[in-house]
């Protein structure tokens, strides 16, 4: 491979380099909901034993004086960038690997080189605008629930000082349209800092709504001011809406979300 | 006549049975390898979270789904289902049977002990919509994921013109090319020069004449998000003056020339139909 610069040299992957790769991926989408974060053998089989994917398609970028990982790609035979990644602002290591990418592919006689990337992530943006690549939409990733009690319960448990502390209600939602199996009635209760999910007691707010709704605000994509206001969702007693609204509002995911293509399958 | 099938998890015996239905399914995963791959030697793979649907001892569609450690926010980690791939006999196909299996697997034990918190799918939206959302409510993840994507050679759009070219010939296409004489180049930002030559027996894309075509009739100048505008069907007129106001496609040439373009427009239509590349 002859790619190089002062700075840096790129190599293709060899054996036992995954603990690095893994340890660099975790580290550069941390900030991202989303995807499946990395283990050695997930990554081996995501990424070394798939089918269109050969070791010489697999490239590193290394720092030539402190000899520490800057990025790497993953690509496919078929096109596909299968994982990318490279430090923050670290344009000519991004640069370099897009290049190999390219040079590998159209030795491979591959007709077209297909990435995902966050869409806030700048530097990895002008470099593929430089290098010619256009940006089209990601496919598409749909997410529901089989269980809302499990999944309000993994969202709670994450925040639970802060709503134990803003919250003292015991809330019953009831649902309409929920997809088979999923339950129609989900009641929590916060009381002295503690959270329970699933408890029958006394409701002090019953929020209705359809189950699509609920899922939208819980996801961050639908506000639940909105779905009040245009009567997607109803609440009593009216007089405690505000409280129902902030502590759903409190709910939401506000991550962004990001899948590599590996994610795929 | 309707299906009398049932749903049951799947059994090591099944393989053998299981990969020809792949492979009459889904030749597109390289005859079962890839199927292989995704599903058995997947270190989440679970036999208990892959179910078969069966007709007098015939397996007839199957559907794997794959426990996951997944990201919820920055701070959370979660376990979440990956709803994997149904695969339906094509004689099968539109009776229920992917339905079957959905509902097999949303109600087993084996998903409930596990208590996924959410499950999660890859798919065309299309198909979403249709089958997908009515039966499980799926909602468009919130993603701010985008895709860079680089043509490196028109190898699509030189199978589309060969087998156009063969269609017109033949009479299949419905439509005749009438009174047209085009050298159209296509100056695609990032993507090599495509040059299409248009007369009455077809469409020839041809890289060699590049040099040759030092003045081509009309020139196309665009990126690939503006072309993938005006490919769509809906909406495609106001499209094309959208992304011509906006400038991110510019056409130039002789009037006269633009017209015999424009009164034999199907064949671009034609040539850029489904993959490009």
């Amino acid at each position: 491979m002859q790619m190089q610069s002062e700075e840096y040299e790129i190599r293709n992957y060899q054996d036992g380099d995954e603990a690095e790769t893994v340890r660099l991926f975790n580290e550069t989408y941390r900030k991202y909901g989303g995807f499946v974060p990395r283990t050695v053998d997930y990554w081996r089989w995501c990424c070394l034993e798939r089918p269109d994917v050969d070791r010489k398609g697999i490239f590193l970028v290394f720092n030539k004086r402190t000899a520490s990982l800057e990025g790497y790609a993953v690509v496919g035979a078929s096109g596909n960038v299968w994982e990318f990644c490279s430090r923050d602002d670290k344009e000519q290591v991004a640069s370099m690997l897009l290049q190999q990418t390219i040079s590998y592919l159209e030795k491979a006689g591959t007709s077209s080189v297909f990435m995902n990337a966050p869409d806030d992530d700048q530097v990895l943006s002008k470099v593929c605008s430089e290098l010619g690549f256009s940006k089209t939409k990601a496919e598409k990733m749909f997410v529901s629930s089989l269980s809302l009690k499990h999944l309000i319960s993994a969202m709670i448990a994450n925040k639970k000082e802060e709503l134990g502390k803003r919250f003292e209600e015991g809330i019953a939602i009831e649902l309409s349209e929920t997809p088979f199996p999923v339950e129609n009635h989900v009641s929590i209760r916060i009381h002295d800092g503690n959270i329970e999910v699933g408890e029958d007691s006394p409701p002090t707010i019953a929020i209705r709504t359809d189950f699509m709704t609920l899922l939208s605000i819980l996801f961050g994509l639908s506000n639940p001011y909105r779905a009040l206001f245009t009567l997607r969702m109803k609440i009593k007693p009216s007089w405690k809406a505000y409280t129902a609204l902030k502590f759903l509002y409190s709910m939401r995911i506000n991550d962004s979300w990001f899948y590599p293509m590996g994610d795929y399958g | 006549m309707e299906s009398t099938y049932n749903c049951r998890q799947l059994r090591e015996s099944d393989e053998e049975e299981v990969d020809r239905l792949i492979a009459s399914t889904f030749p597109e995963f390289l005859g079962g390898k890839y199927w292989n791959w995704k599903y058995k030697q997947n270190p989440h793979f679970d036999y208990s979270l892959a179910v078969v649907a069966e007709e007098n001892g015939e397996i007839i569609g199957c559907n794997q789904w794959l426990l996951r450690d997944f990201k919820l926010t920055r701070s959370l980690d979660v376990k979440a289902i990956l709803g994997g791939d149904i695969a339906v006999k094509p004689e099968h196909q539109g009776k229920g049977v992917g339905k079957a299996l959905m509902h097999f697997l949303r109600s087993s034990e084996a998903v409930e002990s596990r208590k996924p918190a959410l499950i999660y799918m890859f798919a065309d939206p299309n198909l979403s919509k249709h089958f997908h959302t009515p039966i499980g409510k799926y909602i468009p993840a919130p993603s701010k994921t985008v895709s860079y994507m680089k043509v490196l050679k028109w190898r699509k759009i030189k199978e589309n013109a060969t087998s156009l070219s063969q269609r017109i010939i033949d009479g299949k296409t419905g439509q005749k090319l009438t009174n047209i004489d085009l050298n159209i180049l296509f100056k695609i930002r990032g993507c090599p020069p495509l040059p299409l030559r248009i007369d009455e027996n077809g469409v020839v894309v041809d890289e060699r004449v590049i040099d040759s075509m030092k003045k081509p009739d009309i020139t196309v100048t665009a990126d690939l998000a503006a072309l993938a505008m005006i490919r769509k069907r809906e909406k495609r007129k106001w499209n094309l003056l959208k992304v011509v106001l906006m400038r991110r496609l510019r056409i130039g040439g002789k009037l006269s020339k633009m017209l015999d373009l424009y009164r034999n427009l199907w064949v671009l239509e034609e040539l850029f139909k489904g993959k490009i590349a």
